[in-house]
């Protein structure tokens, strides 16, 4: 019992302010870890929005280069480029397709129809998600000759808006549809194919 | 006795040992949800790249075998004869799966109307292989040979016919494999011209079904021959129960099929490609 009594009388513990500054410590190390761990994930997420915006560009490319009659490329050019493209299905749906419980035929299209319909359905509707991954996705497809006839050099740009990317003087950023009212991304993000039909 | 022993004691007052509590607690709390949130992100993340890569494959597979459709017989200068590009005949038979180009023929599960799509061509006599990469047995070497692709529960699945110069399909040994799995859902459209002479530019997608009940006084060639590019729509999903889509339900519309529910939490995606037929108007 004396033992115990006077082993007592010893003890110092630690101080309050003692223990708060190891919490300070441990808690920016803790800080530390868990930045390291969300720019992991942000550029996880980036990684994923260029895989689509890749596959994006090769499915319009793909069907770019089955509708290259000169007109055709023109309706491309100014459909992919149209920032109201995703507004309203076209007039015209050139493949059986299914609009809520509905079932549409498929018209016989022309092939400036085709172009804006292939514009419309690669842009705007596709579940793997242009719209949803790519924020703010704005396409834009130019040609190096006027009129833009096959083997003309057709440039594709897509832009969106990332998490992490530096800013690229190929990818301005006032070109992103409603800039002024998205402020969380930092800068855009881009992918540039040239192709030829 | 008792009094004075506590007297002596040096440790932290209740307040002290309330406040540190009090700290330490929301530093784990903090701490926990970082945990969890950068767990099911990190979980979302995996899933998504699974389906990608499934996705991926089995879009690359489809897309070559696609490329390579149609053929004339460089012997003796036949062309593909029933379908063109695509064997379509033969549906039903003795056979445990005929080479049939169907439009909504499977339903499994919850996923309905899934084609089955048969790419018809010459293998060339470096790369005489089925589906799954076999060499094919030398008695097929000299025909054309028929792929059968199909979903299933097992994902997309693909089975190799050989075809004779009659036109018979002999089901080629064990080719019937699964290819990748996560595959629940195929929809292949036809891209045809206006069925004018030289014509090579699509003017519609349309199902199997409708390809072979347009213009009735055509043939089946006529019509198939028409065909001038394909555009495969896959709905792919992880191949597990992931549970990771927060959503109840979600209905996906598959390009020509009836739109589809799903309440089992899982994730899926829809891919598309279109791909021209490099042989189509031989």
């Amino acid at each position: 019992m004396h033992t115990i009594i006077s082993a007592k009388k010893k003890q110092q513990g630690v101080s309050l302010i003692e223990v708060l500054v190891s919490m300070i410590i441990f808690s920016v190390g803790i800080l530390g870890m868990s930045t390291l761990q969300t720019r992991v994930i942000q550029e996880n997420i980036d990684q994923r929005q260029r895989d689509v915006a890749i596959w994006q560009a090769q499915a319009i490319i793909d069907r770019i280069s089955l509708n290259k009659t000169p007109a055709a490329l023109t309706q491309y050019e100014s459909s992919i480029s149209s920032s109201t493209i995703c507004d309203a299905a076209p007039a015209t749906i050139c493949a059986e397709s299914y609009f809520g419980a509905a079932e549409v035929d498929a018209a016989i299209c022309s092939i400036t129809e085709m172009a804006i319909y292939d514009s419309w359905d690669t842009l705007c509707t596709n579940d793997q998600g242009a719209a949803d991954v790519l924020r703010d996705l704005n396409a834009q497809l130019t040609c190096d000759s006027t009129p833009c006839v096959q083997g003309s050099n057709l440039k594709l740009r897509l832009l969106w808006r990332s998490l992490t990317a530096q800013s690229d003087p190929r990818f301005p950023t006032t070109t992103i549809n409603d800039a002024a009212t998205i402020n969380d991304g930092p800068d855009v993000d881009g992918y540039i194919q040239v192709f030829r039909p | 006795m008792m009094l004075h022993h506590k007297r002596q004691q040096q440790g932290f007052t209740l307040v002290e040992l309330m406040v540190s509590i009090l700290i330490s607690t929301i530093m784990i709390g903090v701490a926990l949800s970082q945990l969890i949130g950068s767990r099911t992100l990190f979980a979302l993340q995996e899933a998504d790249s699974r389906i990608e890569e499934n996705a991926r494959y089995a879009l690359e597979v489809l897309t070559s075998n696609i490329r390579m459709a149609s053929f004339v017989d460089i012997n003796d200068g036949t062309q593909a004869t029933v379908t063109g590009q695509f064997f379509s005949t033969n549906c039903t038979g003795t056979l445990a799966f005929n080479p049939c180009t169907e439009d909504g023929a499977t339903t499994t599960g919850t996923s309905t109307d899934s084609d089955h799509f048969a790419v018809w061509y010459n293998p060339p006599a470096t790369n005489e292989v089925d589906c799954s990469g076999n060499a094919l047995p030398t008695a097929n070497t000299a025909t054309s040979v028929a792929n059968v692709f199909y979903t299933d529960a097992d994902g997309l699945r693909c089975a190799s016919y050989a075809v004779s110069s009659s036109n018979t399909a002999t089901y080629i040994a064990d080719s019937d494999q699964a290819i990748i799995d996560g595959i629940e859902n195929m929809q292949i459209q036809y891209g045809i011209t206006d069925q004018s002479y030289g014509s090579t530019v699509p003017v519609r997608y349309i199902s199997a079904a409708t390809v072979n009940g347009i213009g009735s006084n055509a043939t089946l060639r006529e019509k198939w021959a028409s065909i001038m590019s394909v555009r495969v729509t896959i709905l792919a999903g992880t191949g597990i129960n992931d549970g990771l889509d927060q959503a109840a339900s979600k209905t996906y519309t598959v390009s020509d099929a009836p739109p589809m529910t799903f309440s089992d939490g899982n994730r899926r995606k829809i891919f598309s490609s279109t791909v021209a037929i490099n042989n189509a108007n031989l």
